[in-house]
């Protein structure tokens, strides 16, 4: 394979560590290809993970948007001018398609339409950041710029370089998004954005999220790759001011459950993929027990 | 150690007698519906019933026994206190008490022994030392959250008692470890050493890594000249690039590669654009 052809797989680049990997080319569901979104579904049940697969993708919410245009406020400041550009207030409101092909519209209508022409000449494709939400990347991205270790992670390495490895112990291909790996340390960063960056806080965000799989699944990547991987440290940046941060790196207890579970979904799609089954939950009456904090409510 | 006075007693040959079994099982479950016994017996009569078994075998009570018999990595093993409090109460021994050589338990030298006074002749029973060669050879320290490395002085004071219990009172444990024992002779979690990164194998690496960022620029400086940030090898871009153009396999072109990302960024793309060509090369 000529990896200068446009590759439209994950299935069409070598292993190793790759730059410049198409968003939509990483992104791409396949049937067993490894990823962090495919282990989270794994740890559901198979069922949810085919339905996952089968699914159109989500499209963008104000959620998907806003982390997005952190992580180039951060990773790739040099771009976000050219990608994002300040959203103002409208005199109009946008015109439909109906009205746009109206046989008689009106003044203003003709108005509106040369507005909204104008506007989408000078957006040249960038994509609208509000008011509110313009202030609060800037008082992240500043917060990271400005604290002592942090500041400094996001120099002399790569944003958003892609790991396509297969797993020598279960021979599945995978694929790792980084965001930040400086190659020349031997670190890869990730940028989390979080209601509390404190030890505690953010420990809880590494159980319920499942970072320390993600971390899992990353090593595995730089061991089958054969690349130093010295530290997976996490930025941890609060989403209202004083937009704390805080830097973390998971310990070794953390690291071997994350990669327990890792190697217990792999297992459990091998075993699927080679069966072509996909159970859902076990088909068996449950008892359930209330969590521990709604029995003292 | 008082037995309950309700006690169905589970003798060998009760399963054939119904009424027996049945009278022990309606007992157990109603053992297994309260919320006072721990998780492992909740909704688990046969836990249960293994519980009161060793109970009357033991001559203990059947909630103490519950209440300190865990269930660990699959096995069943007691809580170190309470098998300290068994030997004490069993009445053939002097209560347990330990020896120890060195004033540090966290000194190579240190070391414990449990011992009691048999009753009936006098004599002193010493139980095997616990050292930390015996510790370290073990791989008791290196088990993921080992309390050998937070709590060593307990750890060798409860190593001790189980060990001295095994050998001079082995009816009272009835050859069940303590839940301590358990925890570290399981299996350690199949995790490659390899697959660890370093930072989590030794957390110095994190101040290491600190050290090195103390010289680094920040993310918002404009780089004040055009060498490579930080530790980076100082590698040229005719070097890099013969790198790249002379790699003899895969490999190197990665390393060659690597380097890239040190120079500066009007050099980059040039050199990113051979590595495909070369990588190409690599991969027909």
């Amino acid at each position: 394979m000529n990896t200068l052809l446009q590759p439209s797989s994950i299935l069409d680049y070598a292993p190793g560590i790759h730059e410049g990997v198409p968003a939509e080319v990483y992104h791409r569901k396949e049937l067993g290809v490894v990823n962090c979104g495919a282990l989270k579904e794994l740890a559901k049940t198979p069922a949810h993970y085919r339905a996952w697969l089968a699914s159109e993708d989500d499209g963008d919410t104000p959620a998907k948007l806003f982390g997005r245009a952190l992580h180039c406020a951060v990773l790739e400041p040099e771009l976000f001018e050219a990608t994002y550009i300040l959203a103002r207030e409208h005199p109009f409101s946008r015109v439909s398609d109906r009205l746009r092909n109206a046989k008689k519209p009106s003044q203003g209508t003709l108005d509106a339409i040369a507005y909204w022409d104008a506007w989408e000449v000078e957006m040249g494709g960038k994509i609208e950041v509000s008011h509110d939400d313009a202030i609060t990347l800037h008082g992240m991205q500043a917060a990271v710029f400005a604290h002592p270790i942090a500041g400094k992670l996001f120099t002399g390495g790569v944003a958003e370089s892609t790991a396509i490895w297969t797993d020598p112990e279960h021979a599945l291909l995978c694929k790792a998004r980084m965001d930040y790996y400086v190659a020349s340390r031997g670190l890869v960063i990730d940028l989390k954005s979080t209601e509390d960056a404190s030890e505690s806080g953010f420990a809880r965000s590494v159980a319920t999220y499942r970072y320390h799989v993600q971390h899992a699944h990353y090593a595995s990547a730089f061991q089958s790759l054969g690349h130093e991987l010295r530290a997976f440290l996490f930025v941890a940046v609060e989403k209202t001011p004083p937009y704390a941060v805080n830097v973390h790196c998971i310990d070794a207890d953390a690291e071997a459950r994350g990669m327990e579970l890792r190697d217990r979904d792999m297992a459990k799609l091998n075993q699927c993929l080679q069966t072509d089954t996909w159970p859902g939950y076990e088909p068996t009456i449950h008892t359930l027990s209330l969590p521990r904090w709604a029995m003292n409510d | 150690m008082e037995n309950s006075t309700a006690v169905v007693q589970i003798k060998p040959g009760d399963q054939a007698d119904g009424g027996a079994f049945a009278l022990a099982q309606r007992k157990a479950s109603a053992y297994a519906q309260s919320t006072l016994v721990p998780k492992d017996y909740r909704d688990n009569v046969a836990n249960v019933l293994i519980a009161m078994e060793i109970a009357n075998r033991i001559g203990a009570n059947e909630l103490m026994v519950m209440q300190n018999l865990y269930i660990v990595q699959g096995r069943p093993s007691w809580s170190s206190s309470f098998l300290i409090a068994t030997v004490n109460a069993c009445g053939r021994f002097t209560p347990l008490r330990f020896e120890t050589q060195g004033a540090d338990p966290e000194d190579t030298n240190y070391r414990v022994r449990a011992y009691a006074d048999d009753k009936a002749t006098g004599e002193r029973c010493n139980g095997p030392w616990i050292t930390w060669a015996m510790v370290k050879a073990e791989g008791w320290l290196s088990k993921n959250g080992s309390k050998w490395k937070t709590l060593p002085e307990l750890m060798f004071m409860y190593r001790s008692a189980g060990f001295w219990s095994r050998v001079y009172a082995p009816e009272v444990s009835m050859g069940i470890h303590t839940a301590d024992e358990s925890e570290d002779m399981a299996p350690t979690r199949t995790t490659l050493v390899g697959t660890v990164t370093e930072a989590s194998r030794t957390p110095g690496t994190l101040r290491q890594i600190e050290q090195e960022l103390a010289g680094a620029p920040n993310a918002d400086e404009q780089p004040a000249t055009d060498e490579p940030a930080g530790d980076a090898p100082q590698f040229t871009v005719q070097e890099i690039h013969d790198a790249i153009s002379n790699a003899a396999n895969k490999q190197a072109l990665d390393e060659a590669v690597d380097l890239v990302s040190a120079l500066p960024k009007g050099e980059q793309k040039a050199l990113y654009d051979l590595g495909k060509v070369v990588a190409g090369k690599f991969s027909e």
